[in-house]
């Protein structure tokens, strides 16, 4: 059985062609296995899974090792039909369960979308059973898990060339690719049903009226001050998890609950102005053209243009604004990440027919 | 020295006012302990006010702390440590490791920079990950200051001070040869041989220990579970695990030492015994350019013929029993 596309169909640089990019990948390429560490990989998984299915070259499976499941919920929400397999471990166990999980299928690559504990951990239980490791992500963190990672990846796919530049003196040309952000892909998929939600409605506030906080990280006391602040002088949505989901909310700030992708991008679009210790947060800001002012070590330079970098004292400061800035226009952030991601798996990792 | 499967953590914490050091020292087996250990001497030596360690820097026969990775949460949360001190290469430090990165601790690795080249032994992959993982890297010599910047770590991360390892052995050498432990076993010294096992032989190294206790004395030191095993081996003493000491008296008095152990590697370089390595490589490279170190490997006719034969020995440059002392200066100084 083969595919019904060639992986020259999804080039994503202006690399010349080699014969692999014109062969033809047969159907049982193997596994491909996902990691979901935290519930803002879910997103980008998704969008990889959707493309890789639709290329048909690999079965896939997404191991969701994130705090109570996070993954599965968004991954059906975003209709990435693939399977999921919940491991719990211990930290001293959770090495053990991932070469466990390995060691039962014909996993050709696993996959990581972050720097964080669970990647690393996954990173390293595939190294060990000789299965290749794929880093999908920015420049390299300056965090220690962030570094290793990149040190046992085979392939890593960039989000953009600056970084790919970064990566390529460190690592051979070759493993080195840009493929855009996945995570834009769903923003691109998600805008006109997150339009047509008009969330805010829920809560009672006007578009480019209010202050949407998405928080992720630990919480800050300087932080935490400043959104009392800011709640006094304007309406303000929270969107707190991780750390902060334990917070006690100022007076006038009001709590978004669970909601889901759909629903959070179309809060996000609508806000006259976005705070967040997420790096996940402030791409989708960029990505959808609302003003948006991150904090926090987390501070990634998502996109460029609508994104401010601001201490957690200045928080109370920030105003909602009407005026809108435009969506930046960032090279490979079109939507097509995932196809990108789905091609460089194929050329590197899938079984070839010729001609 | 055995590295017994035991887990350790070493809470080193200052009381003294006018220090900055504030270490948690993670030591995940008995040989991590042996390295740290003159790391705490020196530090007591500063002034530094260390919990859970023995009087005097002296290795531990047990250890009474085995913590499971949520006792060692809960001692990174509690003590904060300014710097967490890495020694050894197992999955228990790996994850004592990550459990310290996820808090935001600055490690600072012991023994950074080896490398075998197999990428295939997960040691070795570990190695690379907690050499990441650290934000300083002391390296027993030039040798793996220069691997860790061709790696492209930065020059700035890296400190020379040289094995702990020998800072032990020249600690101790002297109580351990008045124990006279080979005379216990009615042996002389240079009349046997000794094997250093820390993981359970394979058959063909258990049937290569045999042909050796056919042709010449052999003490066999290992761990208690593998005591079964090792019977095969014929006329062979079988010990262990050790009080460290006696294990040195042993190691220091024997004619050739067969080991696996990486400690064991750089203890009979120090002491200027002749070392057959159990394995197909070793990260331990100074011990094979510089010191008493030969590459065997595990085929069984190859340990058979092992013949302990005249060693010159090189001295290696920051090998003098002081890496202990400059590990704690830094620690102290700049931590």
């Amino acid at each position: 059985m083969t595919t019904r596309m060639t992986l020259l169909s999804c080039r994503g640089d202006e690399r010349p062609a080699d014969w692999r990019e014109v062969a033809t990948p047969h159907a049982d390429g193997g596994r491909i296995v996902h990691v979901g560490g935290e519930c803002d990989d879910a997103p980008r998984i998704a969008a990889a899974a959707i493309a890789i299915d639709t290329a048909g070259v690999f079965e896939q499976l997404v191991v969701d090792a994130a705090p109570e499941s996070a993954c599965a919920p968004v991954l059906a929400e975003l209709g990435a039909g693939v399977a999921v397999r919940r491991l719990v471990a211990r930290p001293a166990d959770a090495l053990g369960a991932f070469e466990a999980e390995l060691s039962a299928s014909s996993c050709v690559a696993v996959v990581v979308y972050a720097d964080h504990d669970v990647a690393l951990v996954a990173a390293l239980a595939a190294a060990r059973r000789g299965v290749a490791v794929v880093r999908v992500g920015g420049a390299v963190a300056a965090s220690g898990p962030g570094r290793a990672i990149a040190r046992l990846a085979d392939l890593h796919l960039m989000f953009g060339e600056p970084d790919a530049e970064a990566m390529r003196a460190r690592r051979p040309h070759g493993r080195v690719r840009v493929i855009g952000n996945p995570l834009v892909d769903v923003v691109r998929r998600c805008a006109r049903d997150a339009g047509e939600r008009a969330e805010r409605r829920r809560y009672g506030v006007s578009p480019r009226g209010y202050v949407l906080a998405q928080l992720t990280g630990v919480p800050e006391p300087r932080a935490v001050a400043a959104l009392a602040r800011l709640a006094e002088r304007t309406p303000l949505l929270v969107d707190a998890s991780g750390g902060w989901a334990g917070i006690a909310l100022p007076p006038r700030a009001r709590r978004v609950g669970a909601h889901g992708v759909v629903a959070r991008l179309s809060l996000a679009r609508t806000a006259g102005a976005i705070v967040t210790d997420s790096p996940r947060a402030q791409e989708e800001a960029a990505a959808i053209g609302v003003r948006c002012h991150s904090f926090g070590a987390a501070a990634a330079a998502a996109g460029g243009a609508t994104i401010r970098r601001t201490s957690p004292g200045e928080l109370g400061g920030v105003l909602p604004r009407g005026n809108a800035p435009t969506p930046c226009a960032v090279p490979y952030w079109d939507g097509h990440a995932g196809a990108r991601l789905a091609a460089a798996l194929g050329v590197s990792y899938a079984r070839l027919r010729l001609g | 020295m055995v590295a017994a499967p035991l887990s350790g953590v070493l809470a080193l914490t200052s009381t003294a006012p006018d220090s900055k050091a504030a270490a948690l020292a993670l030591s995940v087996t008995r040989s991590a302990i042996v390295r740290l250990a003159p790391v705490a001497a020196a530090l007591a030596e500063l002034g530094v006010t260390q919990a859970g360690w023995a009087p005097h820097g002296r290795p531990p026969r047990t250890l009474s702390l085995a913590p499971a990775p949520e006792q060692i949460a809960h001692e990174l949360d509690e003590r904060r440590p300014s710097v967490v001190l890495c020694a050894g290469d197992g999955d228990a430090v790996v994850t004592a490791a990550r459990l310290s990165s996820a808090r935001g601790l600055p490690i600072a690795r012991i023994g950074a920079g080896l490398r075998s080249g197999d990428f295939t032994d997960p040691l070795e992959l570990n190695r690379i990950v907690l050499d990441e993982l650290a934000d300083v890297l002391f390296v027993d010599g030039e040798g793996a200051a220069e691997t860790l910047r061709d790696e492209g770590f930065p020059a700035a991360a890296i400190a020379c001070v040289g094995s702990t390892i020998p800072d032990a052995v020249l600690r101790w050498r002297a109580t351990a040869e008045r124990r006279r432990v080979a005379a216990g076993f009615g042996l002389e010294r240079g009349e046997y041989m000794l094997a250093a096992l820390s993981r359970s032989p394979s058959d063909a190294v258990v049937d290569g220990l045999a042909a050796v206790a056919r042709r010449r004395a052999l003490v066999v030191c290992a761990a208690a579970h593998d005591h079964a095993a090792l019977e095969r081996a014929g006329g062979a003493i079988v010990v262990g695990p050790l009080d460290y000491v006696d294990f040195l008296a042993l190691e220091a008095s024997a004619a050739a030492v067969l080991t696996d152990s990486s400690a064991v590697q750089e203890e009979t370089t120090v002491l200027g015994v002749p070392c057959f390595t159990l394995a197909a490589g070793s990260e331990r490279t100074l011990t094979l350019t510089h010191g008493t170190n030969t590459l065997l490997g595990e085929d069984a006719a190859d340990i058979a013929l092992v013949d302990p034969g005249p060693v010159e020995v090189a001295p290696i440059a920051h090998w003098d029993g002081a890496a202990g002392r400059r590990i704690a200066a830094w620690l102290v100084g700049d931590a």
